[in-house]
């Protein structure tokens, strides 16, 4: 149970830092914005998974945003990459792993989670991978959003007339 | 030390200072403070050290204690260290009535303390004293009397001091009729220090802010205040990244990166080399 609200409070304080580089606070003055996150399952990459869907959330909500934030995660195999480990693959094939944050228009990192210990170069290769995740999960996201906005647009437009 | 309010005017000379390579106390971008290690100044805890930051109020003291704990009767999945920080000498001086400041301060550091004890630790059976059932447990107490910038840095080095200082009472494992146990010679000359393997993977803390475009080195309490976002890392002596993340709600350019991590493991191993010639100094005057 101890563990359980460890795990909890570190991976609020990684979502946290991960999405607070994205929003456009200064619009928001006197104002709490709250955001609850309910893991429904864990099988690895929950810290990434959740990173994803509150800057997905934020954005569908109407928050003004710089930019969504996808997030990856990468276990470093002993010969190989594994990206989005399963849990059981980050606790038996992988020496380590690495969760990145990234600001897809700026380039920017708002976190990056490394478990090691790690070289210094496994470490950058690693960071590699996880960008190039980071990318195709943005498409995603993005894709998510444009077709939320349309359904949206196509629902509202069935309604009659007042 | 009392949250400074940095005017216009100052955060202005302190951007434009950095983007010089002259810092407000006149040091280069990655140049560190001078530190004064005091090793043993508690006398009843197995370790203990003194760190202080010269010319600064940022002062830290770790004391160390050692129990013998039975692993039957420990939880599953408890860890082998408990650690508190203990604020109450600065919340003194602090206006804010709520002190919520020093709390959440508090609770931060005691997170990365915990994370820095659990890469030396693992999974605790290097403090083991009969393999499975008898273990050492380290209670780490951390108290700041003073800050002055960057002291999450400064409580992993005291941390490192302290448990470098640690000796254990000399144990040897005996067969009864209950099973595996121990006795301890309770002889001080005989006190042996914690397990080499420990210090090869007990990690100290090197953090970057950013400043305009630039990552500065061990940042005083106005630096930070300006700084737009810590780049936090936990280095080991073998100059292996340990554990990273990224603090004060910004960002660090993906271009840049693999620069900074240079720079931090850089830091890391000259911090290491000074902290290995002071505590094998100590530990040879002792």
């Amino acid at each position: 149970d101890k563990r359980r609200i460890k795990f909890e409070q570190n991976l609020s304080s990684a979502v946290l830092r991960a999405i607070q580089a994205s929003v456009r606070l200064e619009r928001f003055p006197k104002s709490l914005l709250e955001v609850h996150v309910l893991v429904l399952n864990d099988d690895g990459g929950a810290q990434a998974a959740s990173v994803t869907c509150a800057s997905l959330a934020l954005a569908n909500s109407g928050v003004e945003l710089f930019d969504l934030v996808p997030c990856a995660n990468v276990g470093i195999g002993s010969s190989s990459f594994i990206v989005d480990p399963t849990q059981e693959q980050l606790k038996g094939d992988c020496l380590g792993s690495v969760t990145l944050a990234l600001l897809s228009a700026s380039e920017g990192i708002s976190d990056l989670a490394l478990n090691g210990p790690l070289g210094f170069d496994a470490a950058g290769q690693a960071v590699t991978a996880c960008y190039a995740e980071c990318a195709r999960v943005h498409k995603l996201m993005s894709k998510a959003l444009v077709h939320s906005a349309s359904a949206e647009h196509i629902s509202t437009a069935d309604l009659p007339p007042a | 030390a009392a949250m400074p309010h940095v005017s216009r005017g100052e955060r202005r000379f302190i951007e434009e200072g950095v983007r010089q390579n002259v810092r407000y106390d006149g040091r280069a971008v990655l140049d560190l403070r001078h530190l004064i290690v005091q090793n043993g100044v508690i006398e009843f805890c197995n370790g203990s050290t003194l760190v202080e930051r010269v010319h600064t109020s940022a002062k830290v003291l770790v004391g160390v204690k050692v129990e013998a704990v039975d692993l039957r009767d420990e939880s599953e999945g408890s860890e082998l260290f408990d650690v508190t920080i203990d604020c109450t000498s600065v919340e003194a001086g602090e206006e804010d009535p709520s002190q919520r400041r020093f709390r959440d301060f508090s609770r931060r550091l005691e997170a990365l303390v915990e994370e820095q004890l659990r890469e030396a630790v693992g999974d605790g059976s290097i403090l083991h004293v009969v393999p499975n059932r008898f273990a050492w447990s380290l209670a780490v107490d951390v108290i700041v009397l003073g800050t002055d910038g960057n002291m999450s840095d400064l409580v992993s080095l005291a941390v490192f001091g302290a448990l470098a200082d640690t000796v254990l009472p000399k144990s040897e494992q005996i067969e009864t009729e209950d099973g595996p146990d121990f006795t301890i010679d309770t002889e001080v000359s005989t006190a042996q220090a914690l397990p080499a393997a420990l210090f090869d993977r007990l990690p100290i803390r090197v953090s970057l802010f950013k400043l305009c475009d630039t990552m500065v080195a061990d940042a005083c309490e106005k630096e930070e205040e300006c700084a737009t976002a810590c780049l936090s890392a936990l280095v080991n002596r073998n100059g292996e990244l340990c554990s990273t993340h990224i603090d004060k709600g910004g960002a660090v350019p993906l271009t840049s990166l693999h620069g900074h991590l240079s720079n931090v493991c850089q830091i890391a191993s000259e911090l290491f080399k000074l902290l290995s010639s002071e505590f094998s100094a100590a530990n040879s005057a002792r």
